[in-house]
């Protein structure tokens, strides 16, 4: 299209992104800035009062706000190992090893992803309920003894039983970037280095992992925000039990507002949250950046 | 001491066979250039040799060790790529030294072998330079010289100067040639540009859908093509070929020009004989050149291009219904149009049969 000085220009390029940037801050930044007023003062209407930080500072000496945050972290851990580990060797072996029946592998990784994650949330509860779920059901018939609360509700075993459901929910995801990643990687690269006499392990160290750092920074920024923000799962799942041992920022904070009816609190809360990701976020944008 | 010698080498994708039976002996130390059009199955030979392609039928052996089912990497070769395959992330020095690394050799060991090629070919102050920091003919040396520190019995190289510019091309040529004689490996060296074959190799491998047409010295098949098809690959501009039959006292090409040629020179010949009659565009001369032109033909044509190249001058010019060149050594400005009379040096010229292709060989 030839460029049209008349047509184009500064108010033609603002109407252009006046109804995104309209969405965007009817959607985004106005119930930001909501969150941050309200979680200065006492009451949900403006109308009580101002208190400050004090929903910070409360905060501070809330261990079950620390147990959520601690948790958050773990998560963060654990999906970046389960989640990025996982789909990255799950992408290098359909990269490099699999041969045959690779894009009925890939599709079977893949097709979680295509599930809400409350749908997610409710088969696998269904699948791990402690009396007749199919996994007490398949471990009685080979003769596996499993907890009598079950996975869900074994303060030992829910917070890594919800780790495994998101990394079968999202492992395609990671699986499909870093194999595209990979898939870049020119052909050639791989030949010399036979030649070279590396082996398969070295190659993947030495060429196939460099080559995609910028997928695997990609990745672990993803997961570390999706892991800070995550509550679906954890919500139909376990709702943070049992005993908080699976309390997230995100179900305590719905937990705060509609259960405890704290909303300015947990306002407090989604601020912490939304200061996190947005440092996340600018990390990703900045390393984008640095790529181009 | 690396001999490579490949016995009746076939190659198939499923139904599809690429490579033909073919036996090729390549002595130690040898350059040998692995030319002929795409798809001719030259790169399939070459990959084959390296290990990278497997072996549908025959053998691949070095100083007589078959290395059919070895790995890449004991087969004590190297190879330079067409896009260099340099490790994007990896220093010049780094990128030189993989091979050894990964074979865990001594640091002491790594760092003077690179050194040495490095010395070689001039990169010492690129050691640690990125590919990306380097302009091309740069990259093809590293590439060479990835090749260099392991030492190898047997260096291969797959149109590794395809990716550079002519002035680039011409000097990296040189360049191979003198690392070649430095170095002393066996070389197998697969391009498509017969320039690049003619100058850098001791002999020139011609390739054709998955045939050898023929193997010889550069001379050899410039002076004594095998096939029309050899003719007309080597050379450049190409040789000049046209259809005639044989009748008394000569040939006669399709258009009913006569030409003298002397048949008592060529084997087997007798009238009838439909052959293609070659004359290679040295071999062309305008008259009043003062060249020495031993069965002179004359003929008179028009100017339909000329081409100076500086030191000479390629005149195109119609001829017996087809369009021919002139190589003109002492050139001089040529109108399009322009009159021109022309000696043909009959003595110089090829016959191939018209029905094989193959060389009517003249008799000795």
């Amino acid at each position: 299209m030839i460029y049209n000085r008349k047509v184009h220009g500064t108010y033609f390029d603002l109407v252009m992104v006046l109804p995104a940037l309209l969405l965007f801050s009817i959607f985004i930044v106005w119930p930001a800035v909501e969150a941050i007023f309200t979680s200065l003062y006492a009451s949900p209407n403006r109308g009580g009062d101002f208190v400050g930080l004090a929903n910070y500072r409360e905060m501070v000496g809330d261990p079950v706000f620390w147990i959520a945050m601690k948790n958050n972290l773990l998560f963060i851990l654990c999906n970046l190992v389960f989640q990025v580990g996982i789909g990255t060797i799950f992408a290098a072996l359909l990269d490099r090893g699999v041969r045959r029946f690779s894009t009925t592998m890939r599709t079977i990784i893949f097709a979680p992803l295509v599930i809400a994650p409350v749908a997610i949330g409710v088969v696998w509860s269904m699948l791990l309920e402690p009396n007749f779920g199919m996994v007490r059901q398949l471990a009685n018939t080979v003769g596996i003894k499993l907890p009598s609360q079950g996975f869900l509700g074994n303060p030992d075993l829910a917070f890594y039983s919800i780790v495994a459901v998101g990394a079968w929910n999202y492992i395609g995801f990671m699986m499909t970037i870093m194999l595209a990643s990979m898939q870049a990687i020119p052909r050639d690269l791989y030949e010399a280095a036979r030649l070279d006499g590396s082996s398969a392990i070295q190659t993947f160290f030495h060429i196939t992992l460099p080559g995609v750092k910028g997928a695997l920074i990609l990745c672990s920024l993803i997961v570390i925000v999706g892991s800070f923000k995550t509550f679906e799962i954890v919500y139909v799942l376990t709702r943070g039990g049992p005993g908080n041992t699976t309390q997230v920022l995100g179900t305590y904070i719905v937990e705060s507002a509609f259960t405890l009816f704290r909303p300015n609190y947990a306002a407090g809360m989604s601020v912490v949250v939304l200061i996190v990701a947005i440092f996340f976020g600018s990390l990703q944008v900045l390393t984008s950046r640095k790529r181009k | 001491m690396a001999r490579v010698k490949i016995d009746a080498l076939r190659k198939s994708y499923g139904s599809a066979q690429v490579i033909h039976d073919i036996d090729l002996d390549v002595r130690d130390k040898e350059f040998v250039a692995l030319v002929g059009p795409s798809g001719c199955g030259k790169s399939t030979t070459l990959r084959m040799l390296a290990g990278l392609e497997d072996i549908t039928g025959g053998t691949i052996s070095i100083d007589d060790q078959v290395i059919n089912d070895l790995d890449p990497a004991d087969r004590g070769i190297a190879m330079v790529f067409q896009s260099y395959a340099l490790y994007p992330h990896m220093s010049v020095a780094k990128n030189m030294s993989f091979a050894l690394r990964v074979a865990g050799k001594p640091k002491a060991e790594i760092d003077a072998r690179v050194k040495e090629a490095a010395r070689i070919l001039h990169l010492e102050e690129y050691l640690d330079r990125r590919p990306a920091d380097l302009s091309g003919g740069q990259r093809q040396r590293v590439a060479m010289g990835r090749a260099i520190v392991r030492r190898p019995d047997v260096f291969l190289f797959d149109e590794p100067l395809s990716n550079l510019d002519a002035k680039l091309r011409t000097q990296m040529r040189t360049e191979i040639k003198r690392i070649h004689q430095e170095v002393g490996a066996t070389t197998v060296y697969v391009t498509h540009d017969q320039v690049e074959a003619m100058t850098l190799a001791d002999r020139i491998v011609i390739m054709r859908g998955g045939h050898i047409e023929q193997a010889g010295a550069p001379d050899e098949v410039y002076n004594h093509p095998e096939s029309e098809f050899v003719a007309s690959f080597i050379g450049s501009p190409p040789m000049n070929l046209t259809p005639a039959e044989v009748a008394d006292g000569g040939l006669v090409l399709e258009d009913g020009t006569k030409l003298p040629v002397n048949l008592a020179r060529f084997e087997g010949l007798s009238a009838g004989d439909k052959v293609t009659f070659g004359l290679r565009p040295d071999d062309i001369v305008l008259s009043g050149h003062g060249m020495d032109v031993n069965e002179p033909w004359n003929s008179k044509g028009t100017v339909n291009l000329s081409e100076p190249l500086g030191g000479e001058t390629l005149v195109f010019f119609p001829f017996a219904g087809s369009e021919w060149i002139a190589k003109m050594l002492k050139p001089r400005a040529l109108k399009v149009g322009e009159a021109i009379d022309l000696q043909f040096d009959l003595s110089r010229c090829h016959l191939f049969d018209r029905a094989s292709g193959k060389r009517i060989n003249n008799t000795k």
